[in-house]
């Protein structure tokens, strides 16, 4: 804290650090919370209702009900995760990371799988999904290390040391088997890097290796046809399940497969096309109604909100998370400390992977990964890791408090 | 710690990589947005509708078939068929359905899982499990409906023929489409479709038929339709949607089924049955013509069938008996299907033809020794009686069925004059009677001859005045159906117009053609033919003597179709012996002309012998009958009644 005594520097910062230092829990660190990005927040959450209200209308409304009631059983959490001090969670990260590879190990080797998809543990009646909460702690873990290691981030074994730690929770969620939630670990890590000041040419290295890596398995994946695909062959280097495989596969030539994922993006695209301008009107979406568009509470969401809703206010909805993405980081530059900005962009990033790619699948310009949107997709681990999430962000001391403080 | 502020520029630089990251991605997914939903908007939009809209189709009524006093032939009863839709059964339960249904309605439990397989790729179809249930049946499915999720029981349109027999060929039956007609007539007919398989039901296919129906609902991804409606558009399963909500049809896309029109016959069903029952089981026909018109007032056919046989259930055993047993064949209408050689029916023909023709008057004499040579030599002909006739005019030709007065008069006609009024009255030709499977018959000619032995030598082809001599009394190559011999008679009756032979009543005829015969023609030939009937003497009685009726001037010609030539026959001692295959068949040839309406008929028994016995006392039977039965009370026409009311 030496800087912190310089004099050159305005004494509001001192206090900011010294009221939040004292106590591991203090209510009045409540005075970070955002009223910008908490009202952005609730925008989100309001439409995620009113979205989920028409898109539960087959299941009798029970998705709706959940999806309420899972905000108000977060916001106390939200709320109590703003009044830590997160400098302690971030103490924790060694632990949570160690505890949750052990879990993904557990879950690997115990967990239920249904539909060749992700596993999960069951808790009573609660389905716990461990790569869900994982993102949050890859953020906490590699915002602890390179708090640690500081400006060693700069030597290479250090650069190359960060791809160790988030490799291996990648490789065994990889295994679940859960793609989305594995490469969404990709670009947090890569983003979460370059703030903490890597060399820009190591940088710059690891995503041309990565890109040349991508079009390799392009080639490979491009190789094979679908009925090897479906009968279990794979690239050696790649040991995906045939259904994530045959997904990758279907995103480079969509007529493949008109059937699974092909037909999903496909009558998804038709969902969102077929609304129009103006949209269908709330609750008249042909599509959803007949069951036509497949996932329409999780995946494909976003379809349900622009068949019904219209371009108009579906582009105001990607304008709205792009400006609750662009307040996080706004609230990231104004952190005070290193370890702040790269937990808030590491947040910020998990949320901007799962916006870009869950609209992005929903229009047909990514493969189906099996990504839910923020606020709006049906899910109650995923509701809780954004809420979290936000929490986080809240607890992150910054230059200027906005409430309460005038 | 030490980077804290220090390097803040420095962040601001990281972080506007980041800050440009979020921006390019939230502008990315806009613009695909936008080439969505605003640039390619319409062909969604379209692309959504062919997923939703789904015309459900209604089949149309199939039209009754009555006669004029509104006896009706074929009509419609409901029937309770039972069906199976897999969709609204869990695919788990199949098994357990078909094997209850096996109990319930004895339907093989692997015929019902066969069909479900068939089915597998629309679930949502009705497959037709048994139609025409019996009541205790239907109470049983309808008792255990709680473990038959999918089976219900819907009624359909039967056909019904309510006169069974009675005029069976001329009625025909319908029976299910099959593959071939499927492709054949593809958006026409459906599975499950009938289609008329013979007589009026197939002529008239297309009138009875009608214009299916539809109407627009909403289908589910599976393929469930929103709502079900029976074949008259009325909800039969309302669904509600979660909301609650009724589900209607979508507005204004609904065209709802034309029911096939009511065909009205000509027939006279009493005459019909008159007819028929004369017959008896004798193999033959009896035609009887409106003359003037050319309606069809009755086409008895004998052997005949039930077409019943083929439309309503547990009739299999005789359906196949009927479809095996070849002779004598019960399906063939033999007015119009078979062809016979005329025999002395075709002297009328050739009496009127040469009166026309002027080669001969009704003066003009040939004697009849018994026998006819061509120049008095060469091979002889003989006269059906062995000591001659006599000499004879044309009416008593007619009379007594003078063989060697019709030899001199066809040597005299030639056969190009022959040919040419056959073409006219239409002998040798489809009278283009609304049925299917006319056979034209056969008048040999010149060009027929060369062409039939065109492989052989020359001498072959050619036509000799025998062959003239041979067709002169309808032997030979040549063959009419009863209906021709009819027509025929019709003509001379009417005044010597074409007729054009019909069933249906609306059928309007074609514009009167030149007269054929001139009235004085016609006089001596109905002279003539009166004679046959009503005899000149006791010791010179006419041949059709036995087709007198009392109070009415019956004309008619007898008729004996040698199948076998006179020398066979020699070889049995009586006429008894002859086997009944090989016997002459009986015609007699009738018409009524002072009496109105004008009915001209034709009596055919197969291998009945001889015309006089075995043909002419049935004539006088139906003529009796047409003209002293008591007036039937006036039947309200109900031709027009709308169709397609189902009394449940």
């Amino acid at each position: 804290m030496s800087s912190i005594e310089n004099i050159t520097h305005p004494p509001k910062i001192q206090f900011e650090i010294e009221d939040s230092g004292i106590h591991i829990i203090n209510w009045r660190r409540l005075n970070r919370i955002d009223p910008i990005l908490f009202l952005l927040m609730l925008i989100l959450v309001v439409i995620g209702w009113v979205n989920m209200y028409s898109a539960s209308q087959n299941e009798d409304y029970s998705y709706f009900v959940k999806h309420v009631s899972i905000f108000f059983i977060s916001l106390p959490i939200l709320f109590f995760i703003t009044m830590i001090d997160y400098r302690i969670i971030i103490a924790f990260a060694p632990l949570f990371y160690s505890f949750s590879i052990l879990l993904l190990v557990v879950v690997l080797f115990f967990g239920v799988q249904a539909k060749g998809s992700e596993r999960w543990i069951p808790v009573g009646p609660i389905r716990f999904q461990p790569s869900e909460i994982n993102k949050i702690i890859i953020v906490l873990t590699l915002t602890w290390y390179f708090g640690k290691i500081g400006d060693n981030i700069k030597k290479l074994h250090w650069y190359i040391l960060t791809f160790i730690i988030s490799g291996v929770p990648i490789i065994l969620i990889f295994l679940q088997p859960n793609l989305g939630t594995a490469m969404c670990i990709i670009p947090i890590t890569m983003i979460m890097l370059w703030i903490a000041g890597c060399k820009v040419w190591h940088w710059l290295a690891t995503i041309l290796a990565g890109v040349i890596l991508m079009g390799f398995v392009f080639f490979e994946v491009n190789s094979l046809t679908p009925e090897q695909i479906q009968a279990g062959e794979h690239p050696d280097f790649l040991p995906l399940k045939p259904h994530q495989l045959m997904r990758i596969y279907t995103f480079f030539n969509p007529e493949a497969d008109i059937q699974g994922g092909g037909w999903q993006t496909y009558q998804s695209r038709i969902t969102i096309g077929s609304g129009g301008i103006n949209g269908k009107g709330f609750r008249q979406g042909t599509q959803t109604r007949l069951k036509y568009l497949p996932e329409h509470h999780t995946d494909f969401i976003f379809s349900l909100f622009a068949e019904e809703h219209g371009f108009y206010k579906s582009a105001l909805l990607i304008v709205l998370y792009g400006l609750f993405l662009l307040r996080c980081l706004h609230l990231a530059i104004n952190a005070t400390e290193l370890k702040g900005k790269l937990l808030i962009t590491g947040i910020t990033i998990i949320f901007l992977f799962h916006i870009f790619i869950n609209i992005a699948i929903t229009m047909g310009i990514l493969p189906v990964t099996g990504l839910p949107l923020p606020f709006l997709s049906w899910g109650r681990s995923f509701y809780l890791t954004c809420i979290t999430g936000i929490g986080l962000i809240y607890s992150v001391p910054r230059e200027k408090s906005y409430l309460f403080s005038g | 710690m030490s980077m804290n502020h220090v390097t803040q520029k420095n962040f601001f630089y990281r972080f506007s990589l980041v800050i440009f990251l979020v921006i390019f991605s939230m502008a990315i997914l806009i613009f695909r947005l936008w080439t969505i939903q605003v640039r390619d908007a319409e062909l969604y939009r379209e692309k959504a509708e062919n997923n939703r809209i789904w015309p459900q189709r209604m089949k149309a009524d199939r039209g009754k078939i009555l006669t004029k006093d509104g006896t009706i032939l074929a009509d419609n009863r409901p029937s309770a068929d039972v069906i199976f839709v897999p969709g609204d059964c869990p695919s788990n339960r199949y098994k357990n359905v078909a094997e209850t249904l096996e109990k319930l309605i004895n339907v093989p439990s692997f015929w019902i899982l066969e069909q479900v397989e068939n089915f597998k790729a629309e679930p949502f179809t009705q497959i037709t499990l048994k139609r025409d249930i019996s009541r205790s049946d239907w109470i049983r499915i309808e008792e255990n409906n709680f473990q038959l999720p999918g089976v219900y029981v819907t009624v359909q349109p039967q056909r019904r023929y309510p006169l069974g027999n009675t005029a069976g060929q001329i009625i025909g039956y319908i029976n299910e489409t099959n593959r071939d007609e499927l492709v054949l007539y593809e958006g026409r007919y459906f599975p499950g479709d009938f289609i008329g398989r013979s007589g009026i039901e197939r002529y008239y296919e297309n009138i009875l038929k009608g214009t299916d129906g539809y109407m627009t609902v909403t289908k589910y991804a599976s393929g469930r339709p929103q709502l079900r409606t029976d074949r008259y558009g009325n909800l039969l399963l309302v669904r509600k949607d979660t909301r609650g909500h009724l589900l209607t049809e979508e507005a204004g896309l609904r065209q709802l089924p034309t029911p096939g029109k009511n065909l009205v016959l000509t027939l006279d069903i009493e005459l019909q049955k008159l007819c028929e029952n004369l017959l008896a089981s004798q193999p033959g026909s009896i035609v009887v013509l409106d003359a003037d018109t050319g309606a069809v007032l009755a086409m008895a056919s004998s052997p005949n069938y039930d077409p019943n046989i083929f439309v309503t259930k547990g009739k299999d055993a005789e359906r196949l008996e009927l479809l095996l047993n070849k002779q004598p064949n019960r399906m063939t209408n033999r007015a119009i299907s078979e062809q016979y050689p005329p025999g002395s029916v075709f002297k009328v023909f050739l009496a009127a033809t040469a009166l026309e023709k002027g080669v001969i008057t009704p003066k003009t004499t040939f004697f009849c020794p018994g026998a006819f040579k061509i120049g008095g030599t060469g091979r002889e002909w003989k006269c059906w009686k062995k000591y001659g006739h006599g000499s004879v005019t044309v009416r008593e030709a007619l009379a007594y069925s003078c063989d060697v007065f019709f030899y001199n008069v066809g040597l005299k006609l030639g056969v190009d004059a022959i040919s040419e009024y056959c073409h006219k009255i239409g002998l040798g030709e489809k009278t283009g009677i609304d049925l299917p499977g006319e056979v034209p018959g056969l008048i040999p000619d010149r060009v027929w001859k060369a062409k039939i032995n065109a492989h052989k030598p020359v001498w072959e082809q050619k036509w000799y005045p025998g062959d003239t001599v041979n067709l002169s009394i309808g032997q030979g190559s040549c063959a009419t159906t009863p209906l021709q011999n009819a027509v025929l008679m019709a003509t001379i009756i009417n005044g010597g117009h074409r007729i054009y032979p019909h069933l249906n009543a609306d059928f309007v005829p074609p514009q009167p053609e030149e007269q054929i015969f001139s009235k004085k023609t016609l006089e001596t030939v109905i002279d003539g033919m009166r004679l046959c009937v009503e005899s000149i003497g006791e010791a010179r009685a006419g041949t059709g003597k036995l087709a007198k009726v009392d109070g009415i001037t019956v004309i008619g010609k007898t008729g004996s179709a040698q199948i076998m030539s006179l020398e066979h026959h020699k070889k049995y001692k009586s006429e008894e012996e002859i086997p009944w295959e090989m016997r002459d068949h009986a015609w007699f040839v009738a018409g009524v002309t002072d009496k109105k309406p004008k009915i001209a008929l034709c009596i055919l028994v197969e291998h009945g012998h001889h015309g006089s016995s075995a043909a002419a006392p049935l004539a006088q039977k139906v003529i009796h009958f047409f003209y002293n039965r008591e007036p039937k009370q006036d039947i309200q026409l109900i031709a027009q009644e709308s169709i397609g009311r189902i009394q449940h």
